[in-house]
């Protein structure tokens, strides 16, 4: 049976690792190399790299990802204003096995379409950053600063399915970096409207919160902050689950 | 591409946990002109009013009454004298064994129990020591990892064993060095603020658990309980966020009392009243250089410069000559303890360096940028 | 023992080379004739399409030196790399593969379950398969792929379930190898039927 996925999501500044809440207030806590042996020693599943300067200043640290690659011994997801098919080229030479994508999803779909024909369905993860707003969502970009005016939720998952894009990450905006608990709400939603496997992120709090979210049928749940500061263990948040009858993979 | 360093201190902007404000000064600068009443000033007196009031409840009898974590160095010697001596308590003295104590080290242990304390120095399995120190230097760069996690850990043990309800640490390392803001203020050392400030860098014991170390070998690294220390009533306080901070004072009374400095300042150092007890500061020091662009030598001169005894100038020509710098000798020592070879010393101390800051030069790390 | 690496499409090796390297093998890219035919051991990665990778390695005029090792060495394919061992596949539209299994490759029943088949997923083999020597039953190995093998001849398999239903996650005859999951990402179950594959011998 597939088992549920967790999956530390790792913010990179330059050679260090960040910390944000709501997507804003980058805090360097640490260096990117110790953490990346850390998790490397836990038992994640995947792992998300976002480097945060290859977004914003659009050049991949590609020795980094070499490095990172070399000491991360699971599934390297990577991330960072990737906008071209070079750009794609560079992440997997250096290393990743997926590459998520964000704002070239809204500006520059053709290239979805080009990396998928030469990387394959399952090699790209579409990242989407919402925001709850009654019974539908809004949708932002470009480090969740301008908001998505020409496609609801529906026709993004439906453009997200004619391009041929594998996994959806979806990033809850108001719960990021807050330890607050995990918006079940609208994990719910999102899970009845998308088809393809469906990772969520943003708020995890505690056992109880993966455990609700797996109930949900969610394919993987990303963390940040749970995983470094005062929060459980993996070893331990996999131990709770299997209690809790959740397809979950154990030592 | 360029780095900022704070315009008042030398820190680097690459440095976690620091933040600058609009004139380019860093929050470390920021929080010594409250200390010492510049600007936003702490009250002191109020603090120091606050601590008496939390003693007190506690003073007189038989027993224990306190814990202080002690290592031999000027801060903890200060810290029970303080203690025994000014707020009239009976502390317990606790230390947590490091692997590399020095002579000098041990010798000041003997002049602190000399105050008139009981101690208690636990040792963890050696075996088990040398395999953390190991990992430690290999996973996160930091051979003392095992020490850090000890000392902020078995202390709690011992004070929930022996119902002891304070346990009373020396500065709070984000007033003086900086950090997030809310953490700034805190005179609360519990659970959390072990996991995120006492430098075990998101690496938690059980992480150690692996065919070379079982769950039994790290069971005195686990803190206790929440239910145990809320229990048992046991409360980790900083006595630097109740009185200024002022190692100079410190290390004349213990001085007096016969505490000795190290013959010379460890390399990449400045001073040689710190770290008497950590005979492989250097090579942590380094890694810490080359990770984040500044060692040992500048958190002392910058410390320095705080106090008005030498001008960022000076401090600044000092830097640029001896930070990050470590002694070969120890290299091999180190070595020798850990069972590896120096290649894969180097191989090790590589994977952590931020090549942002650093490129190498004919075998060396050179720092890429002008230290302004 | 010279291990080389089919270079084709444009798929992340790096795994699969920080793998080999860890197990002290001199490891080679490979991408012409003379080059596999130096090799001892061939390892077909995989990432891409079926379509597109077939019509790489025939504008190389790669398909019979790969056959011509497969004949007396070992070679393992992985993810792709095993579809392309099959006699023909539907990706990209309906092409011929290379034919050293006799089988086909096509979408996994997606009215079962969600498309891609992404994460870890549990492992069995009832026959024996070189590759899960002192692997675990129901061991945990890392998917990534929306097609699968459909094999016809009686060869050892292993087997995975896809929603509760049964398909090949990868066989051994003889000394053709191929695993639908990717060893190279699966930690130390991965790390082991990889050693499996470099300890085979034809012996």
């Amino acid at each position: 049976m597939l088992k549920v996925r967790i999956i530390p999501l790792l913010l990179l500044k330059g050679n260090s690792l960040v910390k944000s809440v709501s997507f804003a207030d980058h805090r360097i806590v640490g260096d990117a190399m110790s953490t990346i042996k850390v998790f490397s020693r836990r038992f994640a599943d995947e792992m998300i790299i976002l480097d945060l300067d290859a977004r914003d200043k659009g050049v991949i640290n590609t020795e980094l990802l070499k490095r990172i690659s070399a000491e991360c011994n699971m599934p390297l997801t990577f991330g960072g204003g990737i906008d071209s098919v070079e750009k794609a080229d560079q992440a997997f030479y250096s290393g990743a096995d997926k590459i998520t994508i964000n704002s070239a999803f809204f500006k520059k779909p053709e290239i979805i379409k080009k990396i998928v024909d030469r990387y394959g369905s399952q090699s790209i993860v579409l990242s989407l950053d919402v925001k709850k707003q009654d019974n539908d969502f809004i949708i932002y970009y470009n480090n969740a600063s301008k908001i998505v005016t020409d496609l609801n939720l529906d026709q993004s998952i439906e453009k997200a399915n004619m391009l041929g894009i594998g996994e959806i990450l979806v990033n809850d905006i108001n719960r990021d970096g807050m330890m607050n608990g995990l918006d079940l709400d609208l994990i719910e939603t999102l899970r009845s409207r998308i088809k393809l496997p469906l990772i969520v992120a943003g708020g995890c709090a505690d056992m109880e919160d993966f455990n609700s979210a797996f109930k949900l049928g969610v394919d993987g749940i990303a963390a940040g902050s749970i995983f470094h500061w005062i929060g459980e263990s993996i070893v331990g948040i996999k131990t709770y689950l299997k209690d809790k009858d959740i397809n979950v993979r154990t030592l | 591409m360029s780095i900022k360093f704070c315009k008042k201190c030398l820190f680097p902007e690459t440095k976690p946990d620091l933040y600058f404000n609009d004139e380019g000064i860093c929050d470390s600068c920021i929080s010594a002109t409250r200390i010492h009443g510049v600007s936003n000033s702490i009250d002191w007196n109020e603090r120091k009013k606050n601590f008496e009031s939390i003693v007190k409840e506690y003073r007189g009898g038989d027993k224990y009454n306190c814990i202080v974590p002690v290592s031999g160095g000027k801060d903890s010697t200060w810290q029970v004298y303080a203690m025994k001596n000014i707020y009239g308590m009976k502390p317990l003295a606790v230390t947590f064994d490091q692997f590399d104590q020095t002579d000098i080290g041990n010798y000041n242990l003997d002049i602190l129990r000399d105050i008139g304390v009981d101690h208690i120095h636990f040792t963890l399995n050696p075996k088990v020591v040398k395999n953390l120190v190991k990992k430690g230097f290999e996973i996160v760069g930091d051979p003392y990892w095992v020490n850090h996690v000890g000392m902020f850990t078995v202390p709690f043990t011992f004070a929930a064993k022996f119902d002891i309800n304070l346990v009373i640490y020396g500065e709070n390392p984000q007033l003086e060095y900086g950090g997030p803001e809310k953490s700034r203020d805190s005179m609360i050392m519990d659970r959390r603020w072990r996991q995120e400030f006492s430098g075990m860098r998101g690496f938690r014991e059980e992480d150690m658990i692996d065919h070379e170390i079982t769950s039994a070998d790290i069971d005195a690294l686990r803190y206790p309980s929440d239910k145990e220390v809320a229990e048992k009533d046991i409360r980790g306080l900083f006595y630097g966020h109740f009185h200024k901070w002022d190692a100079m004072e410190h290390i004349k009374i213990c001085e007096d009392i016969g505490w000795k400095r190290l013959a010379e300042p460890p390399k990449g150092s400045w001073v040689d009243y710190e770290n008497c007890d950590m005979k492989f500061i250097d090579i942590r020091e380094h890694i810490k250089y080359l990770k984040y662009g500044y060692g040992r030598a500048t958190d002392q001169l910058n410390i320095e410069l705080r106090n008005g005894r030498i001008t960022r100038k000076e401090a600044l020509s000092i830097v640029k000559e001896i930070d990050g710098e470590f002694s070969k000798e120890n290299k091999e020592l180190f070595c020798d303890y850990i069972n590896i070879t120096g290649t894969r010393f180097d191989k090790i101390v590589d994977s952590f360096v931020n090549t942002e800051l650093f490129e190498k030069v004919n075998g060396k790390w050179i720092f890429k940028f002008i230290r302004s | 023992m010279l291990v080389g690496i089919l270079k084709i499409g444009h798929g992340n090796i790096r795994s699969l080379l920080n793998t080999l390297e860890k197990f002290g093998c001199d490891v080679d890219l490979v991408s012409s004739k003379e080059e596999i035919a130096s090799i001892d051991k061939l390892i077909l990665p995989g990432v891409g399409s079926f379509n597109s990778a077939m019509k790489e390695l025939e504008n190389n005029e790669l398909i019979i030196p790969i056959q011509e090792h497969a004949r007396k060495k070992d070679i393992l394919g992985i993810c792709l790399g095993m579809q392309l061992m099959m006699k023909s596949g539907t990706e990209g539209g309906k092409s011929k593969g290379l034919n050293l299994i006799n089988g086909k490759v096509d979408l996994l029943p997606n009215n079962l379950g969600r498309l891609p088949h992404i994460g870890w997923n549990d492992i069995s083999s009832n026959d024996t398969n070189d590759l899960m020597i002192n692997v675990d039953s129901n061991s945990n190995v890392y998917f990534v792929h929306s097609y699968q093998c459909l094999i016809k001849e009686q060869i050892s398999m292993i087997h995975s379930d896809f929603y509760n239903q049964d398909f090949i996650a990868g066989f051994q005859k003889e000394n053709i190898f191929g695993t639908q999951f990717h060893p190279e990402k699966s930690q130390n179950v991965g790390d082991l039927i990889i050693k499996n594959f470099l300890e085979h011998t034809n012996a």
